[in-house]
């Protein structure tokens, strides 16, 4: 059976891809984040232009995102304030990452930048994740999160409480980090879930209790305004792709639930960062050996 | 929007020219353009080809083309998956008794609309193969097929087949500045390559047959990733490599029902298509939250 999906202009199993969603929701379920470092090379690599993939996987990781900060929020592991300020940043990062999308489009340069974002954020990331966790495995106890900020940042003005976080910070970081993670997830279709996370525990020394939550609900509401703008700006959205991968988004978040529960914190942070390394040395990969077709073909002006 | 459009495919159908080979007698000049004469009065019917001089005065009349295609409104529904365009039609020409001559070939080339690109040449910078060089296509039709009743390499010369413009890659229209570049043929070629890969340009050897009584039948596959729009049919007659007869016909492949009721909604009213997309994720997320609950 076929589904012909009226943006991208192209028929494609609607199975196959309900499938890679649930596949994603699963990964974005057991990690925690939003699976947009995956969905997007698996949509280019099953056809989808690159452009309309990017777009069209925003309203999986919102739906998938707001099924786990649902979860969270029961459980009351969510610091509202602080995902406020994040997303204050956010949608300005946001609104700055679309105009920025749609610009590199009009020179030819997006699926490079793409990919150098890519490469440097999953290899990075990813490293430091591996090391770490890797250290907990052992033995060697690092313990994140506890200590204070930096210096620096406390001397910030503008100062808030966040008790639920336990926190008085400045409101300068967390707008800070809301902005590049608005940025990054406006670009490459990420939520920036894997990028927030560990912003939160090593610079703001946010408890990882309420990390998971609040870094979710930012993700919802980030996802959600990234989807409309992509949706009303660069017309790029199909919501018919969105929604069959959405169907298997959320099905596959409960089952990666379930799975997460029965492993450790540390070896499912092992399991992630092997999983960014591996993507990130592909598409590293991709970028420095010689192409096969030299010639890319794109729209006109 | 839709004028643009318009105005495009009409530009590329005056513009196509301009990459023709030169004709025979011409001094070739590598890398000169030949300019095509505008025409000052409309283009003559093709059905009524205008006698060459090396025809004698006695000769029988010239072959004439009669065509329909079978289906000239192509339905994008939810379950599209492709079509198959069946075009026939009636040939009149006097039935070859000399030996001597060869018999005529016929090709049915589909040709869809036409858009402008660009191409870029990936060049390694400090190691990175990013987009480098580019050139911008005036016209680049989103698919072309050409079928014909045999291999092309056996009834035409390969002048024969640029010089009558029977090739896809001969189809694409650069702007006027760009034809002169040395990098030109590549970059063309390479638009070629792409879509012929993608499956988007292809040459259907065998897909044309004659049947009894000077009738003919073409099927050609037109897939899925053919976009919508309006689809030139163009059917030639040729006698030894040089066009004798010629007919075109179009046919339109439209989104109906759902599919265009999405499409006019993500391009004509956005927020609200953006809004219903947002709606959409919440309501499925909160759903999934809710079914599966626990305690």
């Amino acid at each position: 059976m076929q589904i012909y999906l009226p943006i991208a202009e192209m028929a494609v199993n609607p199975v196959v891809l309900a499938l890679v969603g649930l596949c994603v929701g699963v990964i974005s379920g057991l990690f925690g984040v939003g699976g947009g470092f995956l969905l997007t090379p698996v949509l280019v690599m099953v056809g989808i232009p690159p452009g309309i993939a990017v777009a069209s996987q925003t309203p999986q990781v919102c739906a998938t995102s707001l099924t786990g900060a649902i979860g969270h929020w029961r459980r009351g592991a969510v610091d509202v304030r602080l995902a406020a300020i994040l997303l204050a940043g956010g949608v300005a990062g946001v609104g700055a990452g679309v105009a920025l999308f749609g610009w590199l489009q009009a020179v030819g340069q997006i699926d490079v930048v793409i990919a150098i974002a890519y490469v440097v954020l999953l290899l990075s990331v990813g490293g430091l994740m591996l090391r770490e966790s890797v250290a907990v495995m052992a033995g060697r106890k690092p313990a994140p999160g506890r200590g204070g900020q930096p210096g620096w940042m406390r001397a910030l003005p503008f100062k808030v409480r966040l008790p639920r976080s336990g926190l008085y910070i400045s409101l300068l970081p967390p707008l800070a980090i809301g902005f590049v993670v608005g940025v990054l997830a406006a670009i490459l279709g990420v939520g920036g879930g894997f990028l927030m996370a560990p912003a939160l525990v090593y610079l703001l020394r946010v408890p990882t209790r309420v990390m998971v939550g609040t870094s979710l609900l930012q993700v919802v509401a980030l996802s959600a305004v990234t989807a409309f703008l992509h949706a009303t700006f660069n017309q790029n959205l199909d919501v018919l792709l969105a929604a069959i991968l959405m169907v298997g988004g959320v099905i596959g978040v409960e089952i990666g639930v379930q799975l997460g529960a029965r492993l450790k914190a540390e070896q499912l942070r092992a399991l992630l960062a092997s999983l960014m390394l591996i993507v990130g040395v592909k598409v590293a990969a991709d970028l420095v050996t010689p192409p096969a077709e030299p010639f890319v073909l794109g729209a006109g002006r | 929007m839709r004028a643009a459009r318009a105005l495009a495919l009409l530009l590329g159908l005056f513009m196509a020219p301009a990459y023709a080979a030169p004709a025979d007698g011409d001094r070739a000049v590598p890398g000169a353009i030949a300019p095509e004469p505008t025409p000052a009065t409309p283009r003559p019917n093709l059905t009524v080809p205008v006698p060459r001089p090396e025809v004698p005065a006695d000769a029988p009349l010239p072959p004439s083309l009669a065509v329909a295609v079978a289906e000239d409104d192509i339905a994008v529904t939810t379950t599209y998956s492709g079509a198959r365009i069946i075009v026939f039609g009636h040939i009149n020409e006097r039935p070859a008794t000399d030996p001597r001559v060869r018999p005529t070939d016929l090709v049915v080339s589909l040709v869809g609309p036409s858009d402008t690109a660009t191409v870029r040449r990936r060049e390694p910078v400090l190691g990175l193969w990013v987009p480098g060089e580019a050139l911008e296509f005036a016209a680049v039709p989103a698919y072309i097929a050409v079928a014909s009743e045999g291999p092309l390499e056996a009834a035409f010369s390969p002048e024969d087949l640029v010089r009558n413009r029977i090739l896809p890659e001969t189809r694409l229209v650069g702007f006027p500045a760009d034809l002169t570049r040395d990098s030109f043929p590549a970059f063309r070629e390479a638009v070629a390559r792409i879509k012929a890969r993608a499956g988007l340009y292809r040459v259907e050897p065998g897909k044309v047959r004659r049947l009894a009584g000077g009738l003919f039948r073409a099927e050609v596959p037109l897939p899925a990733r053919a976009p919508p729009g309006i689809y030139r049919v163009e059917i030639r007659l040729y006698q030894d490599g040089r066009e004798v007869a010629a007919q075109n016909t179009r046919f339109y492949v439209s989104r109906r029902g759902f599919e265009r009721a999405i499409y006019a909604l993500a391009r004509d009213f956005s927020p609200l298509y953006a809004l219903g997309t947002v709606l959409l994720a919440l309501g499925m997320g909160a759903g999934a939250a809710w079914v599966f609950r626990r305690n």
